[in-house]
């Protein structure tokens, strides 16, 4: 397992690296940045502005020069290279960005993770009852809602709250308040009260999918022929649903988690939007749109790794939980 | 492409007002009923007295968090990067400056600042006297003086700091000395050339934190230095909290020498998502906006209870541009034909008509609706009006006919399909595209729609037949010359006229604002006639804010309405 875990990183890297080459060559037919950034002004920037912005950004180097003088500056010092706003630290907007998703897609996650195994065992043990179709409904439902429609209906119904209340319970934009009253209770209502709707609304979509999928897998398994046997042996329906039923249904879901989980860190791009959150998928947004070239490579270098560490958890995962797959014999 | 974020050279000075209040105001909300309703409690006066309404006493303390729709690129307000209207209005609250641009367009001299109005002194050399008052001093009680005028000149004029990138150096590298005597409190200021928008100059950083600024490397390091979090105040509030693209909260400056601000916090919160900010003001996350609006977003408002809203017509001013380098386009009939057949109504209907109810067509090229000596020189050409018989007749006058529907030129040849560029997204530009084209079938020229993606190089490298996009309007016009100039750095269409070339440049050194505006209608005369360029109309600017707060106006310069932060406050219980 720890030479395969160990190949499998080591193939990683040239993947990262030809992504990174890849991104930054497309880089150059979205425009020259500062050309960008001052268009239109009126009167125009002096050249003295333009040619110490293009050099403070590489820009006056040829293309493979700026890439491996990125490259080494990355590996060498830890540095990501010049945002194309001056006062960018792309490295710390990176990390402080990434715990914000982070924080967002794992609570998300959970819930969801947590609805759809739940719906989907009930589901498949009573399949065609009103319950099955219930969750059924309710899964295509979410399935098909647009994930920003969701988001602002949520928006109106916890506003509409508030208002019938008198009270402001839930809030609509950002991580936390400006300026939380004081005292623990307080911070952490603050907290709940932002956290709540980015989490359902993330939720909500990813159980949509994710219970189908567990709905399925425990349905194959209920109908397979150790579980049958194990009816036969005469154990108790419920040891046979969750210890010889669930635990093998479970499998493919923790697969599709990770990579799920893996995938979304890169940037849970409309919710962070809808609800203001300054996570990796707004940083990528706002960064295409400033054709800010080397936040754009750091995103893809941070996203690019958690779906790599993603796949091979899930693999990993795969070889644990299912004693037929040995990776190293 | 360029927004409210540009031209803020001189600050809160500088910040332009073109453009004259003659806005629409806004009705309170909560009655979800005439959707162009005018009256409001608080803003009702704003039509007739913009520089004044929504004024009264107020009661100390209380908070106010406004929406801002960009992030704070840095603090240092000169600077390349942070020279955007966002940052001016958080700035607006610390840094001193010796003019501010009003609701009116006007710009008035700083009375809490400077103890008399500042004096041209002579004009040639130009020479300009500041007095500054002697209790104006940073919130560490350093003097306000002569010397934070000097390292602002040294910082801009692209001189003196070659590793400075600033926004602008228009006005300060045409400055010979700034001096100090009087104890450094009256500053005086000499021009090597003349400068007529010399009020747009100035807006103060201290210098005393700026370490040795003596060097070329020294006035670097205090460049950048101004560029991190303010620790320092020179006006009513000063930063307590920095939350980098989150939030600003600024709480007052115990040292600010003028009336005591009523407000004791005011947050600034980044909600760059427009459609976001409407459930977070009815949620009372938020308590103010200041943004450039859409149909939704005033209709929500409308819907609000408690809150106030002004419309106005802001410095953004939309224009078609015909490009000269198209041989076709570079026949002055062909040029008049079009604009005569573009029906500018019809476009303000379907765009910012829908909401806008003060929306009109603009007739001036350099001064705006309302501001003094605007004068309408586009009207009497017939240029924008939907003329298609008169759009004709200059054709067929010059040699064209159509044939089957088809503008055929004078040589017999049909007239080239024309590309006519907008921002890609820019859903206003789209419709405008549209409709032109539309307008355009009807004398028989094929427009082809190509939008881009990247405005800046598409007008840098002339890339288009035609062209929608924006100029930010300005009460100092002497940056007309870099528009309309043969070389003007920002004359993409290359339009040339001898005449006009000299009046803007009369213009430009005229110390007389009456004369000198009187010499740039003669130019835009000229180039109405030319027809190189249709000015469309100016944008509007939207403020709405809960009714418990007094003294805050829309102001649609780009000193936005931050002007006067210094006296927001909650309505004192004798006016509720």
């Amino acid at each position: 397992m720890l030479a395969y875990t160990i190949r499998r990183v080591l193939v990683s890297i040239p993947v990262l690296l030809v992504a990174s080459m890849i991104v930054f060559a497309l880089s150059l037919f979205t425009g020259d940045p500062v050309q960008e950034k001052y268009a239109g002004r009126n009167p125009p920037p002096p050249p003295q502005t333009i040619a110490n912005e293009r050099h403070r950004l590489h820009l006056d180097d040829p293309i493979v020069v700026q890439y491996w003088n990125w490259l080494k500056n990355l590996l060498l010092h830890g540095d990501w290279g010049p945002s194309i706003t001056s006062e960018t630290n792309i490295g710390h907007e990176l990390s402080h960005r990434l715990l914000v998703t982070t924080r967002l897609v794992l609570a998300a996650m959970i819930v969801a993770l947590v609805l759809a195994v739940i719906s989907g065992v009930l589901s498949a043990t009573r399949q065609y009852s009103k319950l099955d179709y219930a969750f059924t409904f309710s899964g295509f439902v979410f399935l098909s809602m647009p994930a920003f429609w969701a988001a602002q209906l949520l928006k109106t119904g916890a506003v509409g709250y508030n208002e019938a209340t008198g009270t402001r319970l839930f809030f609509t934009i950002g991580e936390r308040s400006t300026d939380p009253p004081p005292g623990l209770w307080n911070t952490i209502t603050d907290v709940f009260g932002h956290l709540v709707l980015p989490t359902i609304s993330l939720a909500l979509i990813t159980y949509a999918g994710w219970s189908r999928f567990q709905r399925s897998s425990m349905l194959e398994v209920l109908n397979s022929d150790y579980v049958r046997l194990a009816r036969a042996k005469g154990l108790s329906p419920r040891k046979v649903l969750l210890r010889h039923g669930l635990r093998t249904a479970l499998i493919p879901m923790t697969t599709i988690s990770a990579l799920t989980i893996a995938t979304i860190i890169g940037g849970a791009v409309i919710t962070e939007t809808v609800f203001q959150w300054n996570g990796m998928g707004s940083f990528l947004i706002k960064s295409i749109g400033a054709r800010d070239r080397y936040a754009v490579m750091g995103w893809l270098l941070v996203s690019g790794f958690f779906v790599v560490v993603g796949n091979l958890v899930a693999d990993i995962l795969y070889g644990v939980l299912d004693p037929r797959i040995r990776y190293d014999s | 492409m360029r927004t409210r974020s540009k031209g803020l050279g001189g600050f809160v000075a500088i910040a332009a007002a073109s453009v004259l209040a003659i806005g629409a105001c806004g009705t309170s909300g909560g009655n979800g009923g005439d959707k162009t309703a005018q009256a409001s409690p608080g803003f009702a006066a704003c039509e007739a007295k913009p520089n004044s309404c929504n004024s009264g006493p107020t009661k100390a303390g209380g908070s106010i968090v406004v929406a801002l729709e960009k992030t704070l690129p840095n603090f240092n307000i000169f600077d390349g990067d942070g020279n955007t209207f966002e940052t001016a209005q958080v700035m607006n609250g610390l840094v001193p400056s010796p003019f501010i641009a009003q609701p009116d367009n006007s710009v008035a001299w700083n009375q809490v600042l400077l103890s008399e109005e500042p004096k041209l002194t002579n004009k040639s050399p130009q020479t300009v006297v500041y007095k500054i008052k002697k209790e104006a001093v940073w919130d560490d009680g350093s003097p306000i003086d002569a010397k934070d005028f000097q390292l602002y000149w040294k910082l801009n004029n692209g001189k003196d700091c070659k590793d400075c990138s600033p926004a602008g150096t228009t006005g300060y590298e045409l400055i010979k000395s700034v001096e100090g005597s009087d104890n450094d409190k009256t500053v005086t200021v000499t021009f090597s050339d003349t400068y007529p928008d010399w009020q747009g100059l100035f807006g103060l950083y201290p210098q005393h934190l700026a370490g040795d600024w003596s060097t070329p490397a020294g006035l670097a390091k205090a460049y950048e230095g101004f560029k991190a979090t303010p620790t320092w105040s020179g006006w009513a509030y000063k930063f307590a909290d920095y939350q980098k693209d989150v939030s600003v909260t600024l709480v007052p400056n115990p040292k600010f020498w003028g009336p005591k601000p009523a407000l004791e916090k005011i947050t600034f919160k980044v909600v760059e998502d427009q459609a976001q900010q409407l459930p977070a003001m009815k949620n009372k996350e938020l308590q103010m906006l200041i943004s450039q609006p859409n149909q939704d977003m005033v209709t929500q408002v409308q819907g609000m209870a408690g809150v106030n809203y002004n419309l106005s017509k802001g410095p953004t001013w939309e224009h078609i541009d015909l490009n000269n380098k198209n041989a076709a386009l570079k026949d002055v009939a062909l040029r008049q034909a079009i604009f005569t057949a573009v029906n500018r109504q019809a476009i303000i209907d379907k765009t910012v008509g829908a909401f806008f109810k003060g929306a009109a067509p603009l007739n001036n090229h350099n001064i705006m609706v309302g501001a003094p000596d605007y004068k309408d020189v586009i009207t009497a050409t017939g240029q924008g009006a939907g003329n298609v018989a008169k759009a004709k007749e200059i054709l067929t006058a010059a040699g064209y006919k159509i044939d089957g529907g088809k503008l055929m030129g004078k040589d017999g040849t049909a007239v080239p399909q024309l590309r006519f560029r907008y921002t890609n997204g820019n859903q206003l530009r789209q419709q405008t595209a549209e409709l032109f084209q539309s307008q355009m079938k009807e004398i028989g020229i094929d427009v082809k729609i190509d939008p881009t993606a990247k405005l800046g190089n598409t007008l840098s490298t002339g890339d288009y037949d035609i062209i929608v996009f924006a100029w930010v309007g300005t009460p100092f016009l002497g940056g007309s010359q870099d528009l309309w100039a043969t070389d003007g750095g920002s004359n993409y269409d290359k339009y040339s006229n001898p005449d006009v070339d000299k009046l803007l440049k009369d213009a430009s050194k005229e110390l007389d604002p009456s004369k000198m505006r009187q010499e740039l209608n003669q130019a835009d005369e000229i180039m109405a006639k030319d027809a190189n360029v249709l000015p469309l109309y100016q944008k509007p600017v939207f403020l709405a804010v809960y009714s418990d707060y007094i003294n805050i106006r829309n102001n649609p310069t780009n000193a936005g309405p931050t002007y006067n932060i210094e006296q927001w406050g909650l309505k004192a219980d004798s006016v509720k």
